[in-house]
């Protein structure tokens, strides 16, 4: 039998202090007026991004290894990511806060990576409460692709006509497969067209053509490029072959053009001229000299610089600070006179102006010039109301409207920096002018609203964001805390060995695989942008910060003291000290 | 190994730190890893504040006041009686300050680890007695201002790391509030093991560091990449393993955040700087490794 | 069951007996015989709970306070410099009402340095809240441990049982040991209040802020010890019903009728009956008070002792600089306000362990019955 020991105390719960109440009576939120907000902000890389790219989200997704959704945010912008990864000028990676640590993130690598090893499609699901209407866009490069795809996603029942053979424009015209392979552009076109879209090919639309469409359609795009070339003042008919360089790249025979050929001269120093020096150089002999002479001082040409590198690289020589002046030979091109060039930008319109510059004129051999110093639209096609003649551009205002109603336009078309990207946001905006106007919304509210930062690209993923980020607001490198982040190489994409590449036009880049790719999308800083890292949640002395799901906070008013621990420590500038008064 | 099964805080709001103290982020962490199924002794500390006063608690899990020196053995004897009630899976955690462990309680911790009692010893260090007001212990660093050491204290920092080391106990390890998840890793894989568990968490004072409020977390970031106070793990005193490789900084700038070295001289900076780059070649030469507990050491943001 | 033991074997045999689950304890003469029979039981697997050979005193208790909280029954035995180095900690055990039991053998205080029993270590500290038991025999310090246990859990205030060095802790006896089952009967397992509860967490002992929020605990504790008398005697009684002995909080000896009664504690006692025999036949009428609890003080038993008593005779083997010997000061403040005033004569004799004889005692009292009234200051004897 085992008894208990009878307690002869009173109560045993008061004899010594014995404390359950918990500290949450303690409202110390009034210890102090400040509270942390999280406000996010718009990344220098979005903000540099035509497309509107929300670069951080995406590659967050990727970093995690999920390239489904990055591609699947990425398409929410930019209906040709596996083409920008590409050939995209990167305006993001020169802006990229890295660069202020160690170096950029390899943003274009990770958008290539992302269209390469993604699977997504494009977020249909328009609203049916919107008014459908019918859209013709005329022209299949990047600006009417990506028109075509933004009014599709919007419900829209689009058509393209396209004059050549196949759709894809300079994309497929223009840019030499070893940069943006076929087999990739057609991938890439055909998600667009996967949509529900028209496409209609061999079908050149002129003046009259138009007036007929204007009768079918309600809106209508141009976006039919700029494919005449701009000329040089002082090109001889007797000699040649002098050719300009757009037109030889979508030349059929280019190949036998270059047979035999010792000397080429290409003119000009943009990527257009690059790859025309880079096509000569796969289709002339081993033994040919190719030479690009182009106005601006050598280290300056105005194309990207990794083009002007693999193109060194390929054995093409620069030339910089030369303009021609007179293309010497009997019946055929033997020589060109070059003339020291100094090149000035015009204040006021902020066009380039050549003037001689100091030295002696040079004569080089040549046996082929190809010209390749800029592209004009075909302004005659059209009225000469939307007409910007300074320009030799089709006239649009910040809406992608021409000045005739229901007649839109965009891409190389219009007045714009002539690359893919740019070309891509300029459909977009036609887009959403389009769609809000067919829906009698007010688009001179709305669009203001989805520019990114102090320029004019527009997000399509703000429109439905919901103000989530402050797009008006960019964060600074010198706000972000980079403590916990180490000094490391970017990963570079591999590259074919130079002789390798000239003897076909095979895809000189290799993108990043798997483990590269995530390897590199972790060296993002995600300025701005939460991407859940946890530090505020874990670092709140009065565990004021509560996590209420995927990368969303909230604060608990009641308890939080101010002290600013959260936003001093956020690596990404995203939370704010604010003063709230009660 | 990176912290598993936590689900949620062991600790509430309402508690009277001052705004930014270091030491609650501590306290809170290491609950938070240890989770629901544990005892906590607090002493006269600062932790006494955070734990709350009758009839508070701040806590989540049971916890006794044992006085300022006898952290360690009041902790053993809740571990004995645990054990002989059958208790298992309950564990033991002792909260001391820098005082309590390198000064008066450093007989008793002695001993428990002498006995290799089983419970887990956390060290609260913001470097002096600061729930008393900024007195200088025989943790406060050489040259550091506090009220009883007003031109600096003359000797140098105890490393009680390597004290704990000699007496052969099977963990003991460094963290700083500035690596959170290094520090509840350590914290749950000194549960995961029997004996004594020392964990040295350096935990900045915003109010006896001369620093604004927001900056606790920072300082002590810059006192690891600075590497004045390296993050390792000794087992077994004997195996030194590096868990975070720093940056290196300069010492100057760990030091410029705080009032409390405002009157250094360059010299002083200078020695302190050699010292620091001696402490850790030392380490580094000990070290088996640099392992990180986290598979991927990037995964720190 | 018959054996001969050490007043220390005698005190380690209760503790086994009465199944202490955990014994943090440090060394110190002429305590260390207890702390190593235990060990030896220990090691031999006869003894169901576990030691800790601790680095302190200081700890030892700590450890006692912590593991007595969460449930568990904890002895620890110290005397002299480790009753003085524990000192915070019993404050703190008292304050936490958690029933500890210690062995204390006392023992001189340094400075000077020495071994021989003296009171003062353990009267030292009779403001830190614990019960004090002073033994006579190797007997009663055996019983007292087991009633001890009674007690503190049921009062949930720690006690210490008290033996005198060497006289106690070294001279072995006969003495009845009763079996370990009849021990249970009378000692049950403990079941102490749950304090660590996880699904039911509190802070335990935490600070108190307001001296309005302080004060309840003090005096809960003060009319909780004053309540221990009753406990103490009904755990006696039990006791003495069950085995055969029994000891009251004071006894008294011849002293019905007696004119001088001479008041003794611990080992002295013993000494003391045989000085009563030996004046009684002389024909004085004297009598014997033995204190055996000192905290709660007894002062109804006392005064009822000394209620016909013109003399009181108090022999102190110990001191309080300032005042004089402790018991003396105690037992005068206890009958300060009773009708009966005898004359309270103070001695101090045998300090560190001094043989105080029996005809030592005999002259201190015939001396007293001579002396028309007491001195200011306690009379000192040498041996």
């Amino acid at each position: 039998m085992t008894r208990q020991i009878t307690l002869r105390v009173g109560n045993v719960e008061t004899i010594i202090p014995v404390s359950r109440v918990s500290t949450e009576v303690f409202k110390t939120g009034q210890w102090s007026s400040r509270k942390p907000s999280y406000r996010q902000k718009l990344s220098p890389c979005r903000e540099a991004c035509p497309t509107g790219n929300n670069i951080p989200a995406m590659i967050s997704h990727a970093s995690k290894g999920d390239f489904d959704g990055a591609l699947a945010l990425l398409l929410q912008e930019n209906p040709l990511p596996g083409v920008c990864g590409r050939v995209c000028y990167h305006p993001c990676q020169t802006k990229c806060n890295r660069n202020e640590f160690d170096e950029t993130v390899e943003i274009r690598a990770l958008e290539r990576a992302i269209a390469d090893l993604g699977n997504a499609t494009p977020p249909t699901g328009s609203n049916p409460e919107d008014r459908k209407t019918a859209i013709a866009v005329i022209g299949s490069g990047p600006a009417g692709l990506s028109a075509a795809y933004f009014l599709r996603l919007f419900g829209h029942k689009v058509t393209i006509f396209e004059s050549r053979r196949e759709a894809g424009g300079v994309l497929r015209y223009g840019i030499p497969e070893y940069r943006l392979p076929k087999d990739i552009l057609a991938r890439e076109i055909g998600r667009i067209l996967a949509l529900g879209i028209d496409l209609k090919t061999d079908e050149r639309i002129n003046g009259d053509g138009l007036e007929r469409l204007q009768k079918e359609f309600e809106y209508i795009f141009l976006g039919i490029g700029a494919w005449l070339p701009e000329k040089l003042g002082v090109v001889p008919d007797e000699v040649g072959p002098i050719l300009y360089g757009l037109d030889f790249l979508c030349d059929e025979r280019k190949k036998d053009l270059c047979r035999g050929k010792k000397n080429v001269v290409v003119i000009g120093g943009g990527d257009v001229a690059v790859d025309v020096a880079r096509t000569a150089r796969r289709l002339a002999g081993p033994e040919t000299v190719i030479t690009m002479v182009a106005p601006e001082k050598e280290g300056d040409f105005p194309a990207i610089p990794e083009g002007i590198g693999e193109a060194k690289e390929e054995g093409i020589s620069m030339r910089g600070e030369y303009r021609p002046v007179q293309f010497l030979g009997r019946d055929r091109l033997e020589q060109v006179r070059l003339a020291r060039t100094r090149v000035e930008k015009e204040p006021v319109t902020g066009t380039y102006v050549l003037s001689q510059g100091e030295g002696d004129d040079l004569l080089i051999d040549a046996d082929m010039v190809l010209i390749s110093i800029g592209q004009r639209a075909d302004t005659g096609l059209f009225l000469p109301e939307i007409i910007d003649k300074d320009f030799s551009r089709v006239f649009v205002n910040s809406f992608g409207m021409t000045p005739l109603p229901r007649l839109y336009a965009g891409g190389d078309l219009v007045r714009q920096k002539p690359a893919v990207a740019d070309a891509i946001l300029s459909g977009k905006r036609a887009a959403l002018s389009i769609h809000l106007k067919a829906n009698g919304y007010d688009a001179e509210r709305i669009m203001p609203a989805l520019a990114l930062g102090q320029g004019s690209f527009l997000s399509m993923g703000a429109y439905n964001e919901n103000g989530q980020i402050d797009l008006k607001k960019v964060a600074q490198f010198a706000d972000l805390t980079t403590l916990l982040y180490r000094k490391t190489k970017p990963n570079a994409q591999a590259k074919s060995p130079p002789e390798a590449r000239v003897t076909g036009f095979r895809e000189v880049t290799k993108g990043l695989d798997r483990h590269a790719a995530i390897d590199e999308a972790k060296r993002c800083f995600y300025c701005g942008s939460c991407n859940g890292c946890d530090l505020c949640f874990f670092l709140c002395p009065d565990i004021s910060i509560m996590k209420e799901g995927d990368r969303m906070y909230s604060v608990k008013t009641d308890y939080c003291k101010g002290c600013g621990i959260c936003a001093t420590i956020c690596p990404r500038d995203v939370i704010e000290l604010e003063e709230r008064l009660p | 190994m990176c912290t598993q099964n936590i689900v949620e805080d062991q600790m509430r709001s309402g508690h009277m730190a001052c705004p930014g103290c270091g030491s609650a982020i501590a306290m809170r962490l290491v609950l938070r890893a240890l989770g629901p199924k544990t005892l906590a002794v607090i002493i006269p500390s600062c932790s006494s504040i955070i734990a709350a006063t009758h009839p508070h608690s701040s806590l989540r899990v049971p916890a006794f006041h044992g006085t300022f020196e006898t952290a360690a053995p009041t902790a053993a004897g809740l571990s004995y009686a645990m054990k002989i009630r059958g208790r298992n899976d309950v564990a033991v955690v002792a909260f001391a300050g820098d005082g309590g462990t390198f000064d008066i309680g450093l007989q008793s911790l002695s001993g428990t680890a002498d006995r290799n009692e089983d419970y887990i010893y956390v060290c609260l260090d913001n470097e002096a007695y600061m729930n008393t007001g900024i007195q200088a212990s025989s943790a406060t660093p050489q040259n550091a201002w506090t009220i009883t050491t007003p031109k600096g204290r003359t000797a140098r920092k105890k490393n009680i790391m390597e004290i704990m080391a000699a007496h052969r106990i099977p963990y003991a390890a460094t963290a700083s509030i500035g690596y959170p998840q290094d520090l509840m890793d350590k914290v749950q894989k000194a549960r995961s093991m029997e004996g004594t568990k020392f964990i040295h968490i350096l935990t900045p004072c915003a109010t006896g560091w001369r620093m604004a409020e927001n900056l606790t977390v920072t300082a002590a970031m810059l006192a690891v990449e600075t590497k004045v106070f390296p993050l390792y793990e000794i087992l077994g005193g004997k195996t030194r393993t590096i868990t975070y490789v720093p940056q290196g900084l300069p010492v100057e700038e760990y030091l410029k955040s705080q009032g409390r070295y405002r009157h250094l001289s360059g010299v002083e900076i200078e020695r302190m700087q050699a010292e620091t780059d001696e402490d850790w070649e030392c380490l580094l030469r000990r070290a088996m490794d640099c392992q990180p507990l986290c598979a991927n050491e990037k995964e720190v943001v | 069951m018959r054996e001969l033991l050490s007043g220390n074997y005698a005190i380690a045999e209760a503790v086994r007996m009465a199944r202490a689950q955990l014994i943090p304890a440090y060394p110190i003469t002429p305590q260390t015989p207890i702390y190593e029979r235990l060990s030896e039981m220990e090691s031999q697997g006869t003894l169901p709970g576990t030691m800790v050979r601790v680095e302190s005193e200081h700890s030892a208790m700590a450890m006692c306070v912590a593991a007595s909280l969460a449930g568990v029954r904890v002895f620890t035995a110290t005397s002299s410099q480790g009753i003085a180095l524990m000192h915070e900690m019993l404050h703190f055990a008292s304050g936490n009402r958690v029933p500890v039991v210690m062995g204390c053998v006392n023992r001189v205080l340094a400075a000077p340095w020495s071994f021989g029993s003296d009171q003062t270590d353990t009267l030292s500290q009779r403001d830190t809240g614990w019960m004090q038991f002073y033994c006579e025999d190797n007997q009663e310090a055996f019983d007292t441990i087991i009633q001890a246990y009674r007690v503190s859990e049921a009062t949930l205030l720690p006690s210490m049982v008290i033996i005198d060095a060497f006289f106690n802790s070294h001279f072995i006896e006969p003495m009845d040991l009763p079996d370990q089952d009849q021990i249970d009967l009378f000692l049950p397992p403990p079941m102490l209040p749950e304090r660590f509860d996880l699904d039911n967490p509190a802070f335990v002992s935490n600070v108190v802020t307001a001296g309005s929020q302080f004060l309840p605990f003090r005096e809960t504790a003060f009319h909780d010890m004053e309540n221990a008398k009753e406990v103490i005697r009904e755990v006696d009684q039990e006791y003495r019903a069950r085995f055969g002995r029994g000891y009251g909080m004071v006894e008294g000896i011849k002293t019905d009728d007696a004119r001088l009664v001479l008041v003794t504690s611990g080992s002295m006692t013993s000494t003391a009956r045989m000085a009563i025999d030996g004046l009684r036949a002389k024909g004085a009428r004297v009598g014997l008070l033995k204190i055996k609890a000192f905290r709660p003080f007894p002062w109804r038993e006392v005064r009822d002792v000394l209620q016909d008593a013109a003399k009181v005779v108090v022999i102190d083997r110990n001191i309080s600089l300032g005042k004089e010997g402790i018991f003396c000061q105690e037992l005068k403040s206890a009958i300060a306000n009773s009708t009966a005033r005898p004359q309270v004569h103070g001695y101090i004799a045998g300090l560190d362990g001094v043989d105080v004889s029996p005809e030592i005692l005999e002259n201190i009292c015939l001396e007293v019955l001579d002396k028309e009234a007491p001195d200011d200051l306690p009379v000192w004897v040498r041996g």
